[in-house]
């Protein structure tokens, strides 16, 4: 395997390479920013493009757009409240208060620096654990799939702590949206009224442009005279000095980008929900959890360095067995087929040259996100300046025209304006908005594999609890999902006794 | 008490939407939503308790038990007046954009909007709504190619 890393190293001195890899993460980082634009736009848009390039140099520049895109999502999620593309959720819950605390460019830096550690870990393992841990992945059956979507569910607990009822609702709630279209198995559909827009289901894109942009919109407009003191002066201008306080932080980004990486290898659970599990597991183990949610360094670092992990991740089945664990990668294994390439063993030995050139620009794409990144991003802080007056249409007319442009239908802006409505109430009634998104995401996962499970025992509901117990893989799920749920109960009761303790 | 109310209003909203919703699952085959009726009972209840709950915390039985995530949000009346110029927006986008074109309905969007919220400086607002209707223009329909649908004066 030395011989063939070398062949892939030596394709890196191509200039090509290194051109095609820069502009794919400039392309992906300008699609992270824009609301509605995802990764899985940029790639698609992108093929096409690449197919008159050499594999090795379309290939980095497709891996180049899938890192970036992923990353910058949190620029806008920090300085806007608006997550770019769905993986920087996470990123927003302390994102955007350290942006408010008048520190934009320490969470900036974070999330970069968090990104390219996060990054370049994943794409370590995908070069050396690829093979082995591509076989853990065939062991999951519709049982092990329900468990991660109900694991990942149990996370509502304790990103709601302090108003644990509200955001079980609000989880509930997101659970409920997530059934609205056909059913996964059957076909009939559910909740759609007749409106063929509702078919498939809500859009998640679409759905998340609504509910974080317009409630920040509404609030801007509201308070469009009020003067705010320019705290971003306390803000230090470098963004290269904060990057001690990552490395001291090594606990956060090793078990983030772990975390990152397995959430990436089980095909259908995607970077927002890496965010989510590296967040609470983040606030599980900080010495200062209450500073989650209020705009807490190891948050954002948290999220960022798993979500961007989640991406050398999603990597390892896709090149392995030729499973794509994300509509990314699906439409990665179109571009790869593209070029001719056929993901499995194969892959690794006949055409060990190409696929070892594209996991070394990985490493050159996540590399290159600290320099661009962070020039973006420094450019990017000066959005926080312009008055919201100006600010507040721009945005509204982005999130319009973003949400158009992933269907080309005037009805997802409808159902974007519905959503925002929500969004609207859970922000008036201090609801948290985090649960209802996890909800919505991992909802459909969670009924089709629970679907699939009761028609593999012909229904019989007790069979399938008994499977739940007696596969090893399931069990260690359902312990983990009983911990983590009895964890936010005793995170909700001490917040709710320290909130009583300061109102004495 | 002001607390209590915005509580209770939001679990109201919650059994409302929690009643359609099992009413409806309800009518859907059994093997179609399985799911969607066990999600929505699970909220019903989830709502009828904490009505309950809240009812007892409010009679003295339960004090320590409320909620109290930022419960003291201030419910301004700015943002309700901001909210319905948001929603009222998004048709009137939707209009000029199906009569004309995207072009016209951004300038014409981004304008409006800027003169409603105060901005009076007539360079400005015809310099960014005109720089920001480029900017979409280049990225979406030319770049990303994405597809326009035919308008009612214009056609395609």
């Amino acid at each position: 395997m030395f011989e063939e890393s070398l062949i892939g190293l030596t394709a890196l001195m191509d200039p090509a390479m290194i051109l095609a890899i820069a502009v794919g993460v400039i392309g992906g980082i300008l699609i992270g920013i824009l609301p509605g634009l995802t990764s899985t736009l940029g790639v698609a848009l992108v093929i096409p493009i690449t197919f008159s390039m050499p594999p090795q140099v379309g290939l980095a520049m497709l891996g180049g757009i899938y890192v970036a895109s992923t990353y910058s999502g949190a620029i806008t999620a920090i300085l806007l409240n608006i997550p770019g593309t769905p993986a920087a959720v996470a990123t927003l819950l302390d994102g955007y208060p350290m942006s408010e605390n008048g520190e934009p460019t320490r969470a900036l830096a974070l999330a970069t620096f968090g990104s390219a550690v996060g990054g370049l870990i994943s794409v370590l393992a995908l070069l050396l654990l690829g093979p082995i841990l591509a076989k853990v992945s065939l062991f999951f059956g519709p049982p092990e799939y329900f468990l991660l979507a109900v694991f990942g569910i149990t996370v509502i607990a304790s990103l709601s702590a302090g108003a644990m009822i509200k955001g079980l609702m609000a989880g509930g709630i997101g659970l409920l949206m997530s059934t609205v279209g056909y059913h996964p198995l059957t076909g009939s559909m559910r909740f759609t009224f007749d409106i063929p827009a509702l078919y498939d289901g809500i859009p998640l894109v679409a759905a998340l442009i609504g509910f974080y942009s317009i409630p920040e919109v509404i609030d801007m407009i509201a308070r469009r005279n009020d003067s705010a003191p320019d705290t971003t002066k306390s803000d230090k201008a470098n963004p290269y000095a904060y990057f001690g306080e990552v490395l001291r932080q090594t606990k956060n980004l090793m078990r983030s980008s772990f975390i990152g990486v397995l959430v990436g290898i089980i095909p259908g659970v995607g970077a927002s929900v890496g965010g989510f599990v590296a967040y609470d597991s983040a606030k599980r183990s900080s010495k200062t959890p209450e500073q989650f949610g209020k705009g807490s360094p190891e948050g954002v670092l948290a999220c960022e360095t798993a979500n961007n992990a989640v991406t050398g991740g999603t990597l390892i089945p896709l090149l392995t067995l030729g499973i794509p664990g994300n509509p990314v990668t699906a439409v990665m294994l179109g571009g790869l087929m593209i070029h001719g390439l056929q993901p499995g063993a194969e892959l690794f030995t006949t055409n060990a040259d190409i696929v070892f050139g594209f996991i070394f620009s990985l490493f050159v794409s996540n590399l290159l996100l600290i320099p661009i990144g962070l020039v973006f991003a420094k450019y990017c802080v000066k959005i926080v300046r312009v008055p919201k007056a100006i600010l507040a249409p721009i945005i509204l007319l982005l999130s319009i025209v973003g949400t158009y442009s992933i269907r080309s239908s005037f009805d997802d802006i409808l159902i974007m304006f519905v959503i925002g409505a929500i969004g609207f109430f859970c922000q008036r009634f201090s609801v948290p908005r985090a649960p209802l998104v996890l909800g919505l995401v991992l909802g459909r996962l969670a009924e089709s594999e629970l679907e699939r499970s009761l028609a593999l025992v012909g229904g019989d509901v007790g069979a399938f609890g008994l499977q739940l117990i007696t596969r090893p893989i399931s069990l260690g799920l359902v312990l983990l999902s009983v911990y983590a749920v009895y964890q936010g109960v005793v995170q909700h009761k001490r917040h709710s006794r320290m909130l009583d303790n300061q109102d004495r | 008490m002001k607390i209590f109310a915005r509580e209770d209003s939001f679990s109201l909203l919650t059994l409302l939407l929690a009643v359609v919703c099992v009413s409806v699952a309800f009518r859907y085959p059994a093997d179609s939503s399985g799911f969607p009726r066990a999600v929505a009972t699970f909220l019903l209840l989830l709502a009828v308790g904490d009505l309950v709950r809240s009812a007892a915390a409010r009679r003295g039985f339960a004090p320590d038990s409320i909620d109290t995530a930022d419960s003291a949000v201030p419910s301004d009346w700015r943002h309700f007046r901001a909210a319905l110029l948001v929603f009222a927006s998004a048709p009137a986008y939707i209009v000029v954009a199906r009569l004309f074109d995207f072009e016209i309905a951004t300038f014409v969007y981004l304008a409006a909007g800027m003169f409603a919220l105060g901005v009076r400086n007539s360079l400005l607002i015809v310099s960014v709504s005109v720089g920001v209707m480029l900017a979409v223009k280049a990225l979406f329909f030319v770049l990303l190619d994405v597809t326009r649908t035919s308008t009612l004066i214009f056609g395609t």
